[in-house]
């Protein structure tokens, strides 16, 4: 049996994250946004009296410049805080069929320390998103890439 | 019971409860040293806390123990089983005493002494004896004392609160869909009901968690007086508990490390009076508790004139003890020298007290800090003093706030850095521009005016800067001005910590959600000054000033009366200038604008406070204010407060108009300016023809009884500071130094007592209301 994913749509690309790790779907309300915080950083919600930091996963993996407009967002919790990652739309709870498999080409460059692998699904292969990756943003540690060189 | 007992005994309880598995553990190895300086530690806090009660065989019994497993703990003696026997014998005498504590009966009789003996090195204890003790009474049985409280677990609390706040949140939400349909759906009746329920389930709910600090703080002068005269020391205690409210849990996190760092403090920071005397101090030693919040903790300052931290000898004693290897040593900074007084088992004392010097505390402290996510550091001058800063993470604590807006942000700030607010609109002279930066200049004093939308980058570069100023005084007495659009609330909020990624800003320390559920982000002042170069380290600034605050903390204190006036406005008004509070009838009023009078004691009086249009009811409340010549009456609602004011926020108001404005009870607050007042409507106030009565101003039975009855005698009550004429002066006797100044007025001397002391002893017993008045006639008519 393998993993529940969640796929989502991140740039019209499909992303799946593990559905362990998600808490919940929902649409964002009014987002106060943070000047001068990280440009991935879209701004704060709330879900109901819960505080969410929200991270607009596009711009974290340095495929857009501007904000995303939707609403639609995954709450995750990461160390100890609540995040709302904002994604283009959310499609549906699939079984992951393999496990993350090492990817072995470059990806585009916000991907490479935000993958976690591939991952083979009914709906095909898809890259298993590494949630405190992209929560960090593009200048967050890289992680040490060897392959990425070849 | 005692509260403070009962304190005491609960905590023990835990203490016997935690330990009852790890007793078991060193029964069968009691060589481990971690569950060793567990029980040591029991011992230690029990010894500790019946210091203050008068428990003499607790502390005995705990005492001894603790002198037993000392010596294990310094390799000085090999535990055996026959030490084990008694250490547990001594645990289980305790553990019955403390439940007789709480059950409020008298010890059990039993003789400690054998338990004591069986302790000694070469003892060859009875062991039957022994055995017997410990199985004393047969199995014990707990006899739970009345209830008065439970315990709950934590979490389950923050479930529950967590539940309410939703709840208002979602109250909120159809409140804003029912007042959409313009009251017309037939809810609003119950809705309202509701509203209010939850209100105060919120209120209660919120408490349930927090304290003051005050509440903590309150027990130590008597810990510090007690603690003083045992070991012969004085000490003068100052507590400044800035109103800081903490989590409960965090409280309860703090509680023993405060009470063991006291202890230290006066124990080996603070020395005798001779000794202080040699050294050329005072010889009352000072320790200063405070507590402040800053930014996203709680810090709390225990700052003695001490013959701080022996530095060498810790390194020295750190290198013996093979914590610490020479190169290490050199390379430490200051504060980490002074750190390894944290360290398990270091002690720059050679010689232990009974009070503390064991080693244990600090390391415990540390430990406890560190584990409610707190940090401890530790400056010290060796030969003047200690400063230990304690700082506690605000995880969830309630921030009286301010929230202010600048274009289309919503921010938050803790409202105890605003000293005062102000609103200078664009163009005024005040407002001035230079080499790039504002200033605003308030009384003469030019202040550096930060808008938070160029920090924050809020607006376009150039774009007009807010006219609302908050005028913000650092912890190192810094002042700057924040320049917003405008002041929306101020509010209790709750403030939530914020996540890695924002708090990297360094512009804001939490997050909190307004009434409508919108987070706001709660702003660091001290982040937004040093990114504006406003200061050059806020840290450093403030440790120096924090070594004489002193100064600044005495700043005189007005005393004001609050008031909400006819207009609606809040105000207040010194209480120096008022001599009378009074209710007028309709018919002792004419109506004119500013030509309005009013008619008190047969005289007409210039009547102040008066808005347009304003309709008279039956009565009015009215302030009768004096310059000490004339009077002017001053209309009002509502009188709501006394409150005390410093007097640099109360200084009147700029000769242009603008009201001067303080923060009172977080409400920005216009003060009344007399002078401005007597001006405007004092022109042909009344001559005051009657007679002056001066009596002392500082005491307040004089100002609250004796004063009326004075006035009803026709008298007029002036200050006993005042420098003007009177013609009695009224003093208390028995004062022995506060004779009546006399400067030519007749002098009534009022005592205390009800018989007089000696036959030629004139002054008047002070409820003697008609002795009193015959005086005052008798003064007036000059005979």
């Amino acid at each position: 049996m393998g993993e529940l994913l969640l796929l989502v749509i991140i740039d019209g690309e499909r992303v799946a994250i593990l559905a362990s790790q998600v808490q919940s779907v929902i649409d964002l309300g009014k987002i106060t946004p943070v000047p001068r915080c990280a440009a991935h950083v879209a701004g704060l919600a709330a879900l109901r009296s819960q505080p969410l930091t929200v991270i607009d996963c596009a711009i974290s993996l340095q495929l857009r410049e501007e904000r995303s407009e939707g609403r639609r967002a995954v709450v995750v919790k990461e160390k100890g805080h609540h995040y709302a990652l904002l994604v283009d739309a959310v499609e549906d709870v699939t079984e992951g069929l393999s496990e993350a498999a090492e990817i072995t080409t470059a990806l585009k460059k916000g991907w490479r320390h935000a993958a976690q692998g591939m991952i083979e699904t009914a709906e095909g292969p898809v890259l298993l998103a590494d949630i405190p990756a992209i929560i960090e943003g593009p200048n967050g540690k890289p992680k040490p890439v060897d392959k990425v060189a070849a | 019971m005692d509260e403070l007992l009962g304190e005491f005994v609960a905590e023990s309880r835990e203490l016997l409860e935690a330990l009852e598995t790890q007793i078991v553990a060193w029964e069968t190895d009691p060589g481990d040293k971690e569950l060793l300086d567990s029980i040591f530690r029991f011992f230690h806090t029990v010894k500790g806390n019946c210091g203050f009660f008068d428990l003499p065989r607790l502390e005995k019994l705990s005492h001894f123990a603790e002198d037993a497993l000392s010596d294990i703990r310094s390799g000085q003696r090999k535990p055996d089983s026959a030490l084990v026997d008694a250490v547990l014998a001594i645990i289980d005498r305790i553990s019955e005493m403390i439940e007789a504590l709480e059950a409020g009966q008298d010890f059990p009789e039993s003789d400690d002494e054998p338990l004591i003996a069986a302790l000694e090195e070469d003892a060859e204890p009875d062991a039957g004896e022994i055995k017997a003790a410990v199985t004393g009474g047969g199995p014990r049985i707990r006899k739970g004392g009345p209830q008065r409280s439970i315990r709950l677990p934590v979490e389950l609390l923050d479930r529950v609160m967590s539940g309410v706040s939703d709840m208002v949140v979602a109250r909120n939400d159809l409140a804003r869909r029912l007042h959409a349909m313009n009251g017309e759906t037939g809810l609003e009746a119950p809705f309202n009901r509701l509203s209010t329920i939850l209100t105060e389930v919120r209120d209660a709910m919120t408490r349930t968690r927090m304290q003051r600090i005050e509440q903590l703080f309150s027990t130590y002068p008597r810990v510090v007086r007690d603690l003083s005269a045992e070991l012969g020391k004085q000490v003068m205690i100052e507590l400044e508990s800035g109103d800081v409210e903490l989590d409960r849990e965090m409280i309860e996190l703090i509680r023993d490390p405060m009470m063991h760092m006291i202890r230290n403090a006066i124990d080996h920071g603070l020395e005798t009076p001779a000794e202080r005397r040699a050294a050329g101090k005072r010889e009352i030693g000072t320790l200063s508790i405070s507590a402040r919040q800053t930014g996203n903790e709680i810090r709390i300052g225990i700052v003695d004139d001490g013959r701080g931290i022996d530095a060498d000898k810790l390194v020295a004693k750190a290198i013996a003890a093979g914590t610490l290897t020479q190169e290490e040593a050199e390379n430490l900074s200051p504060r980490e020298r002074n750190a390894l007084i944290c360290e398990a088992g270091m002690s720059t004392r050679d010689q232990a007290s009974a009070i503390s010097g064991r080693g244990v505390g600090m390391d415990v402290v540390r430990a406890n800090i560190e584990r409610a996510g707190g940090s401890l550091s530790i400056d010290s001058t060796p030969g003047s003093g200690t400063r230990i800063l304690l700082n506690v993470p605000l995880t969830l604590s309630i921030v009286p706030s301010l929230t202010f807006s600048v274009g289309d942000h919503i921010f938050a700030i803790p409202r105890s850095y605003v000293d005062e607010i102000v609103g200078i609109p664009e163009g005024d002279a005040r407002r001035v521009q230079l080499g790039g930066k504002s200033f605003i200049t308030i009384r003469e004093r030019r202040i550096a005016a930060l808008p938070v939308a160029d920090v924050l980058q809020t607006a376009e570069a150039g774009a007009q800067i807010g006219s609302i100023f908050l005028v913000i005084r650092l912890v190192g007495g810094d002042t700057f001005a924040l320049a917003v659009d405008e002041i929306l609330n101020h509010e209790e909020l709750v403030v939530k910590p914020i996540t890695p990624e924002i708090m990297a800003t360094g512009f804001y320390v939490g997050t909190t959600q307004l009434d409508d559920g919108s987070p706001v982000l709660m702003l660091d002042i001290s982040g937004l000054a040093r990114e504006a170069g406003m200061i050059q380290e806020v840290q450093h600034r403030s440790y120096i000033a924090n070594l004489d605050s002193r100064e600044v903390e005495e700043e005189q204190a007005v005393p004001m009366m609050l008031f909400s006036a006819l207009d609606g406005v809040r105000r207040a008004v010194a209480m120096s200038a008022v001599i009378r509070v009074e209710k007028v009838l309709q018919d002792k009023v004419r109506l004119a604008g500013i030509n309005s009078k009013v008619v008190i004691e047969e005289r007409i009086l210039p009547l102040a406070g008066i808005p347009e249009d304003f309709e008279l009811g039956e009565k009015l409340s009215l302030f009768r204010i004096s310059d000490g010549s004339g009077e002017v009456a001053l209309a009002f609602e509502e009188m709501i407060d006394l409150v005390s004011l410093t007097e640099n926020a109360t200084k009147a108001s700029d000769r242009d108009g603008s009201n001067a404005l303080a923060l009172i009870g977080g409400q920005p607050t216009e003060i009344v300016d007399c002078l401005a007042l007597f001006e405007a409507f004092g022109m042909e106030a009344a001559e005051a023809t009657s007679p002056v009565c001066r009596i002392p101003s500082d005491d307040p039975w004089m100002r609250d009884f004796l004063r009326p009855l004075v006035e009803s005698a026709g008298y007029r009550v002036i200050d006993e500071r005042a420098g003007e004429e009177a013609d009695v002066a009224i003093a208390v006797a028995s004062n022995g130094k506060s004779k009546p100044k006399l400067n030519g007025a007749q002098a009534i001397l009022l005592r205390t007592a009800k018989d007089t002391r000696t036959k030629n002893d004139r002054s008047i017993y002070r409820y003697d209301r008609d002795g009193l008045m015959a005086a005052l006639k008798a003064a007036r008519t000059g005979s």
